[in-house]
């Protein structure tokens, strides 16, 4: 361990011996919180929102990210802000509804109205001020210093300084593209979005949308429901005539761990398991039904032709490997530090931000193309409770097992505790990653969190 | 006045909906799903969503007879993480009142509690609930329940994994 390189951040790694560890106080710690708000969450492009919830002019919402409370609207010309919610004359909360249309914000403390694009329009005591005064004193609602969007996602940034936003997504960009082509005109936010409390650090959330070792463990009731879906699924197929042979593999987490290390080794050979910038993304084929654009015995056979034709159009548009990737691989995408979009019984777009070490505020949505019909657009909403959302048959025990890590780590400076990232540092058998996968897309994660809070 | 053979009365659903609360604070899942139609369905809207559809916004529990009892099969087993050991709840459902009698059956308003204690938290679900109910032969049973949350967010709940 003399190559131990141990620095004060609370990552310490030694490549020779194949270690890699995260201390534990990176989860309790305030002093690590205020590092991270300051180092990474002022730095970063974080994701606000998705164009298609400002769908006219003078539509806005209210939403905290980051801890701050904005006005997320688009304005008379259609041009998009994220403006501080709160009155620039004493502070008063100038929007207080969840969204709605509106063409100016009237803050109730003391009447000062704003337009839609921030700018102040009326201070009703005008007169007790020199002339001019309203225009010239920037008096209109805070902007947030940055805010861009990659085709549709936008994003805010904190530092005026910072990168642009398109090079900051680097190779994730094409993985949100995949996400971005499954519609001709636009995806869009489904009503619903679902925001909850979970009593564990936000990075243990983040880390474990890249965790491969947790699936069989903490999912297996999962997959055995997955598998009697399957099963019930493939006798009505085969009772309606059709042919389920191409499916008829074991919906086991086996199976699809299998499916998943040859994709990922696939991507590991091109070096683009860290697609730069702390961000990660995994592709692995599905074994279950996705509402864009593959039809799969675990759903009844009546959604069969409307999906095919999906698929067809799709591979008319961008040539049969890029369509069927889209279509039939489920997707899972980590933008840093705190975005995860997860591509399967639907698509699941989700922060998450702690205010104290030992909690996170989870904001989730669900998108969808916009021209999809009714029929799959119900069948997409049922599907994706099979695993997805507090209440679905995946997502909970997640939340179970981090909450349990969580509390766990409590006390864990008496005996200068480190939880263990080192699968698949240095393999004694390289080929280990094929059957079993290591714990290398952490590391990506880890290695940039180190890297920013070192700075 | 005579019983209607089809209407619900409001002692028959109040009977029935204690009955109900009993045997899910008991976890006596199976007994529990006896009183379901087979046509059933158990929506959880997300929370702050009082008129929607499940058809077109995202639900917290959309759940048909099928997912209801893979759902009462998954909360039986010990790998069903989220809910092992099973924490202690005390469901409780008030207010209630006969809405309507329409084709589908009839309509019972009310409002719920639901508390749920594990690993030393207690979390508190509270909300609007309306049942349709209807008679088959002599049993009176549930075809449908909707709960709806009232808060717009789960916190700190976090997570909904007993049946309200």
């Amino acid at each position: 361990m003399d190559q131990l390189i141990e620095n004060p951040h609370g990552v310490r790694i030694d490549q020779a011996s194949g270690l890699f560890q995260v201390s534990r106080r990176a989860f309790t710690d305030p002093a690590f919180l205020k590092l991270e708000h300051e180092k990474i969450f002022e730095k970063c492009w974080l994701y606000f929102g998705h164009d298609s919830e400002l769908p006219e002019p003078g539509s806005f919402l209210t939403r905290t990210v980051a801890g701050r409370d904005f006005i997320f609207s688009r304005d008379s010309a259609g041009k998009v802000h994220v403006l501080y919610n709160l009155c620039t004359h004493r502070g008063g909360r100038v929007c207080r509804e969840k969204s709605g249309k509106a063409s100016v914000f009237q803050c109730f403390y003391h009447g000062w109205v704003f337009g839609s694009d921030g700018g102040l329009r009326l201070i009703p005591q005008e007169g007790a001020y020199p002339e001019g005064y309203r225009n010239d004193r920037n008096l209109g609602l805070v902007p947030i210093p940055r805010l861009e969007d990659y085709r549709g996602f936008w994003f805010i940034n904190f530092d005026a300084n910072a990168m642009s936003l398109f090079d900051y997504l680097a190779g994730a960009k094409e993985y949100l593209d995949d996400i971005a082509d499954q519609s001709e005109i636009g995806m869009m936010i489904i009503p619903g979005g679902q925001n909850f409390q979970v009593d564990a650090n936000w990075k243990l959330w983040h880390e474990n949308g890249m965790d491969p070792f947790h699936v069989n463990t903490v999912h297996q009731t999962y997959f055995e429901y997955s598998a009697d879906v399957l099963k019930v699924g493939k006798e009505k197929a085969q009772a309606s005539g059709l042919a389920t042979d191409a499916f008829d593999k074991k919906a086991s987490a086996e199976e699809m761990m299998k499916g998943r290390y040859a994709a990922l080794m696939q991507t590991k050979t091109k070096m683009s398991l860290d697609l730069g910038n702390g961000h990660m993304a995994y592709n692995y084929p599905a074994n279950h039904g996705r509402p864009f654009a593959h039809w799969h015995p675990s759903w009844d056979p009546r959604y069969k032709p409307e999906l095919d034709h999906l698929l067809e159009k799709l591979i008319a548009r961008f040539g049969e490997q890029r369509a069927r990737r889209i279509a039939q691989y489920d997707h899972h995408i980590l933008i840093f530090p705190n975005l995860a979009i997860v591509d399967n019984h639907g698509i699941m777009i989700r922060t998450y931000f702690s205010t104290k070490p030992e909690e996170m505020l989870v904001q989730s949505w669900t998108i969808a193309p916009r021209e999809e019909s009714p029929e799959i657009r119900k069948l997409r909403l049922y599907s994706y409770m099979d695993f997805l959302g507090p209440a679905g048959f995946g997502t909970p025990d997640d939340v179970e097992a981090i909450e349990a890590a969580q509390r766990g780590y409590k006390g864990a400076e008496d005996y200068d505790g480190w939880n263990d990232i080192s699968a698949g540092l240095a393999p004694k058998d390289p080929t280990s990653f094929m059957r079993n996968g290591d714990e290398g897309r952490m590391r990506v994660f880890w290695s940039k969190w180190q890297e920013y809070l070192s700075n | 006045m005579l019983a209607s053979p089809t209407k619900v009365t409001l002692d028959e659903a109040q009977q029935l909906i204690a009955l109900e609360t009993e045997l899910l604070d008991a976890w006596r899942l199976d007994d529990w799903i006896k009183l379901y139609t087979d046509d059933m369905t158990y929506l959880v809207p997300t929370p702050g969503m009082p008129d929607s559809s499940p058809e077109t916004s995202l639900f917290l529990i959309n759940d048909d007879r099928f997912r209801m009892e893979n759902r009462v099969k998954r909360l039986k087993k010990r790998t069903a993480h989220s809910e092992y050991p099973h924490s202690i709840t005390v469901h409780m459902i008030t207010n209630l009142r006969v809405a309507a009698h329409d084709p589908d059956g009839t309509r019972v308003n009310g409002a719920f509690q639901v508390s749920r204690f594990k690993d030393g938290i207690m979390d508190i679900f509270l909300g609007r609930v309306g049942y349709c109910l209807v008679k088959q032969g002599d049993a009176v049973l549930i075809r449908s329940k909707r709960c709806d949350l009232a808060m717009d967010a789960l916190v700190p709940q976090g997570r909904l994994t007993i049946i309200l």
